[in-house]
C-alpha cells in the first residue's frame, strides 16, 4: 500500500462530475436527465475499470491470444489501486442513481457533497452510505451526549479488539497454509479455511464497528452492516446479514434494475447469478472473486429449486418437529457453504483454489500446528460465538460491556484493552477490505 | 430575558456536569488501566526472566548470564550447525550457541551489542544468510523478541525502535514487550509441561536426511535492495569487537543449493576487510553440497553435516589464533 497524494485528483474529478451532475439531474427535464446520469456513471465505473480492471482485462485478453497464436501488443498499465476505490464510487454513484430516481433533492453545497463522498470514518471501507441517510445529517447540529459518545467508544473498543486479537491472529495461521497450499495437508487447509472465514468476517465488521463508533461520537448515524451472519440459516439470509450495505446497494440498484423476481423464473435465476458474479468481481479482478460470486448465486438459485424438495425431506425425517436441531443443522450446513466459498475468496489463483479443494476432500497429511497462534485464535473465536450467540438469542441479557453495573462495564473494558495488549497482533496490519 | 439566561445557564450547566462526568470516568479508566498494565506486565516479566527452556530461554541466557569464551550468534542455521563439543575439544574453550530459529540479522545484532555490553569474550562467530543483507520486513518484526530487554539495557533501544514510530510510545505499557508470550511463559515456567529438546549449549541438533535432492541455481532475492540499516549493523558489530579485542568471524554455513548471492558476499567481504575481521564463505563449499545426507532440508544441516563443519570451522580458527 502506497500513499501516492496525486490521486487524490481522482476523487476530486468524480466529486466534481457527480456534484454537477446531481444539479442538473434536479433542473432537467425529460430524456435529457438520462444523459446525466449515464455521464456520472460512466465516469465512476470508468475510474474503477481503468484502475482495477484493465489490466485484468488485458491480461485475461493476452492469454486468449496467445492460446490461438496471437501476440497482445496492448501494454499494462502501471497503476496503483487507490485505496477504498470501489467504496467511494459505488457511493457516489447512488446520490446520482437517487437523485435521478427523485428520492434525492440535488446538494448544492459543494462542500457538504465533497463530504458526503469522502466522509472520513466510511471513505476507505464502508458502510456504503445512501444518501437518504446521510446527506442530511450534515446539516444537523450536534451536541455532546454522554450516552451516544459513550456506545460509539465501546463498539471502536469491540471493533478494535475483534481486529487485533481475533482477525490478524487467525491471520498467521492462514497466510502460513494458504500461501503454500502444495505444502500442506487437507486438514490444515480446511481449519486455514474456518479461520479464514472468522478471520474475514472479524476484520472487516471490525472496521465497520470501529467506523460507525467513530461516527456516532460524530453524532452521525451510519447504517449497519453485519448482523451476526453466521448465525444465518440460509445463504438468502447469510446476504442480509453480511456486508448489508453492499447487498442492498446490488440489490436496489441493480437486481430490482434487471427486474428481480417480478420476471420469468429463468430470468430471475439469471439475475440472482449476474447480480452475485458482478458482486464478486467488484471485490477484486481476479478469476477467483468471480467464481465466489457465482457460487454464491449458483447457491441461491439451488436453494429456490430444492426449497419444496428439502421442505418435505425435513417433514419426513421429523426434523420440522424438532425446530432447535433444525436451527442448529441449518446453520452449520450455511456456514459450511459459505467456507465452501471463502476458499476461492482468499486463494491467491484460482489453481491453488482448487488445489486446496483436491486436498481437503482427500483430507490425508498431518496437520501443521502452530500452538500459540491455535490457542490464542481459538480463545477468540469462543469469545466472538459467545457474544454472537447471547445478542442473538438471549437479546445480550449476559452482555458485560452494557452491564447494567458499572463495576462490570470497567473491567469488562479494561480486560478487552489488555487483551489486546498482551495477546493482540500489534504489528500495524492494514485491512482486507482496504484493497477493494 | 432574565429566564432565558437562566435557562441557559442551567442547560449550559447540565452540559458542563455532562463533560465533567465523561471525563472523569474516562480518568478512572485509565487509571484502572495503568495500574492493571503495571500488575500484569510485572508479573509476565518476572516469569519471564525465570524461564528456563525455550527460545526465550536461549535469548536471556545469552544477553544476561553467558560468559562463555566463544560465542555463535545466527539463526536456525547457527543452532543446528555449530556443535559445542567440537570447538571446546579442539580450541580448549567454553562454548555457547545463541542462534535461534527464525531470528535474523537485525535481531542477533541486538543479542550480541547487549551481551558485549556485559561481558567480553574471546571469540565470536556470526553465521549469515546468504540473503541476509537485503531487506525483509520480517527482520524488523523479529526485533519483538528482544522488547523485553529494551527496559534493561539502553544500548539497544535504537534498534528496537526501527520497528516503527510509535514503538517508544507502545512501550509506555508495561504488557506490551509481553505481547503473545503468555503461553511461552506458562510453558516453560511449568516443569511437566515443557517441550524436551536435546539442546547441549545452545545446539539444537536435527537427525533428518535430505533425500533425492539436487543443487539447484536458486538466485533468492539476487536483486533484491541491500539494507542499509543492516550493512550499519554489520560494521558496528565489527567495530566492537574491533575494540574489545574480540576474534570476530563472519561465516556463512553450507547450504544445498548453489546461492551465489555476490552482492551480499561482496558487502560483508568489504566490511569485514575494513575492520580487519574475517569472512568464510562455505555457501557452495562442495564438501556439503555433493552430499544431501550431511542436510535436513536444503538450508539446514543435520547432526553429522554439523559435526564435520563445527570441526572444519574449529581447525580454521585453531590456525587463526
Amino acid at each position: 500500500m502506497a500513499f501516492v497524494p496525486v490521486y487524490i485528483l481522482i476523487l476530486g474529478t468524480t466529486i466534481i462530475i457527480d456534484y454537477y451532475a446531481g444539479i442538473y439531474l434536479e433542473r432537467t427535464k425529460g430524456k435529457r436527465r438520462r444523459y446525466f446520469l449515464v455521464a456520472s456513471l460512466i465516469a465512476n465505473i470508468g475510474v474503477l475499470a481503468i484502475f482495477k480492471y484493465y489490466n485484468f482485462l488485458n491480461g485475461n485478453l493476452s492469454d486468449f491470444l496467445n492460446s490461438i497464436g496471437y501476440i497482445n501488443r496492448i501494454p499494462n498499465l502501471s497503476i496503483l489501486l487507490p485505496i477504498g476505490l470501489s467504496f467511494h464510487t459505488f457511493q457516489a454513484m447512488s446520490y446520482t442513481i437517487e437523485v435521478y430516481r427523485g428520492n434525492q433533492k440535488a446538494e448544492y453545497n459543494f462542500g457538504i457533497y465533497a463530504l458526503y463522498v469522502m466522509f472520513f470514518p466510511q471513505l476507505v471501507a464502508g458502510p456504503i452510505e445512501r444518501p437518504q441517510n446521510l446527506l442530511h445529517q450534515f446539516y444537523e447540529k450536534h451536541y455532546f451526549e454522554y450516552e451516544r459518545i459513550v456506545d460509539g467508544l465501546k463498539l471502536m473498543l469491540w471493533g478494535l479488539f475483534k481486529k487485533i486479537v481475533i482477525a490478524d491472529r487467525l491471520a498467521l495461521y492462514v497466510n502460513v497454509v494458504y500461501d503454500n497450499p502444495s505444502e500442506h495437508s487437507g486438514l490444515s487447509l480446511s481449519i486455514g479455511t474456518v479461520f479464514f472465514a472468522f478471520q474475514i468476517y472479524c476484520d472487516f465488521s471490525g472496521y465497520s464497528d470501529m467506523a460507525i463508533g467513530a461516527a456516532k461520537i460524530l453524532g452521525f448515524k451510519l447504517m449497519t452492516n453485519f448482523n451476526r451472519p453466521y448465525l444465518s440459516r440460509n445463504i438468502s439470509e447469510f446476504w442480509k446479514r453480511w456486508h448489508i450495505s453492499l447487498s442492498t446497494w446490488f440489490k436496489d440498484y441493480l437486481y430490482l434494475s434487471l427486474g428481480g423476481n417480478r420476471v420469468s423464473i429463468p430470468r430471475w435465476y439469471f439475475n440472482l447469478l449476474f447480480v452475485f458474479t458482478i458482486s464478486g468481481l467488484w471485490h477484486g479482478a481476479n478469476w477467483t472473486f468471480i467464481i465466489w460470486g457465482a457460487l454464491n448465486g449458483f447457491y441461491l438459485v439451488f436453494a429456490i429449486l430444492t426449497a419444496d424438495w428439502r421442505r418435505r425431506i425435513n417433514h419426513y425425517i421429523y426434523l420440522d418437529r424438532l425446530p432447535w436441531l433444525h436451527n442448529f443443522l441449518q446453520i452449520s450446513i450455511t456456514f459450511i457453504l459459505t467456507c465452501f466459498a471463502w476458499i476461492f475468496f482468499r486463494a491467491n489463483t484460482s489453481s491453488d483454489a482448487f488445489l486446496v479443494l483436491t486436498k481437503i476432500i482427500k483430507m490425508n497429511g498431518p496437520l501443521f500446528i502452530d500452538e500459540v497462534t491455535m490457542v490464542y485464535s481459538l480463545f477468540g473465536i469462543i469469545l466472538l460465538v459467545l457474544v454472537e450467540t447471547n445478542t442473538e438469542y438471549f437479546k445480550g441479557s449476559f452482555s458485560l460491556i452494557n452491564h447494567h453495573n458499572q463495576a462490570v462495564r470497567i473491567c469488562t473494558y479494561t480486560f478487552l484493552i489488555l487483551t489486546i495488549l498482551l495477546i493482540g497482533v500489534i504489528d500495524g496490519s492494514q485491512f482486507i477490505y482496504f484493497q477493494f | 430575558m432574565e429566564v432565558n439566561l437562566y435557562i441557559f445557564n442551567s442547560d449550559m450547566e447540565k452540559l458542563v456536569n455532562k463533560y465533567k462526568r465523561f471525563f472523569a470516568k474516562v480518568f478512572l479508566l485509565f487509571i484502572i488501566i495503568v495500574l492493571t498494565d503495571q500488575l500484569i506486565g510485572n508479573t509476565l516479566r518476572y516469569f519471564y526472566f525465570k524461564e528456563d527452556s525455550g527460545g526465550n530461554f536461549q535469548t536471556i541466557y545469552s544477553i544476561e548470564r553467558a560468559k562463555e569464551d566463544i560465542l555463535v550468534f545466527g539463526s536456525s542455521r547457527a543452532s543446528h550447525h555449530y556443535v559445542p563439543d567440537v570447538f571446546e575439544k579442539n580450541l580448549k574453550k567454553t562454548f555457547f550457541n545463541t542462534g535461534r530459529d527464525g531470528h535474523y540479522l537485525l535481531f542477533n545484532y541486538g543479542v550480541l551489542k547487549a551481551t558485549l555490553s556485559r561481558y567480553t569474550p574471546k571469540i565470536v562467530i556470526f553465521d549469515l544468510r546468504p540473503n541476509d543483507l537485503f531487506y525483509l520486513k520480517t527482520d524488523y518484526d523479529n526485533l519483538f523478541s528482544l522488547l523485553p530487554f529494551y527496559k534493561l539495557h539502553p544500548e539497544i533501544r535504537d534498534l528496537i525502535n526501527l520497528r516503527s514510530s510509535v514503538e517508544k510510545i507502545k512501550l509506555f505499557s508495561e504488557i506490551y514487550p509481553f505481547n503473545s508470550e503468555l503461553i511461552s511463559v506458562i510453558l516453560n515456567n511449568i516443569r511437566f509441561l515443557k517441550k524436551q529438546y536435546i539442546i547441549r549449549a545452545g545446539y539444537i541438533p536435527i537427525y533428518g536426511i535430505l533425500n533425492g535432492a539436487s543443487v539447484n541455481n536458486y538466485y533468492s532475492q539476487a536483486n533484491g535492495i541491500i539494507d542499509v540499516n543492516k550493512i550499519n549493523a554489520l560494521k558496528d558489530i565489527a567495530a566492537i569487537c574491533k575494540m574489545k579485542n574480540i576474534v570476530l568471524i563472519f561465516i556463512c554455513s553450507p547450504i544445498y543449493r548453489n546461492d551465489s548471492n555476490l552482492k551480499n558476499s561482496l558487502e560483508i567481504k568489504k566490511i569485514a576487510k575494513a575492520y580487519q575481521s574475517q569472512f568464510w564463505d562455505f555457501e557452495n563449499d562442495s564438501v556439503f553440497t555433493k552430499h544431501p545426507e550431511y542436510f535436513e532440508d536444503i538450508t539446514h544441516l543435520n547432526d553429522t553435516g554439523a559435526n564435520i563443519f563445527s570441526k572444519k570451522v574449529a581447525e580454521r580458527i585453531e590456525n587463526l589464533l
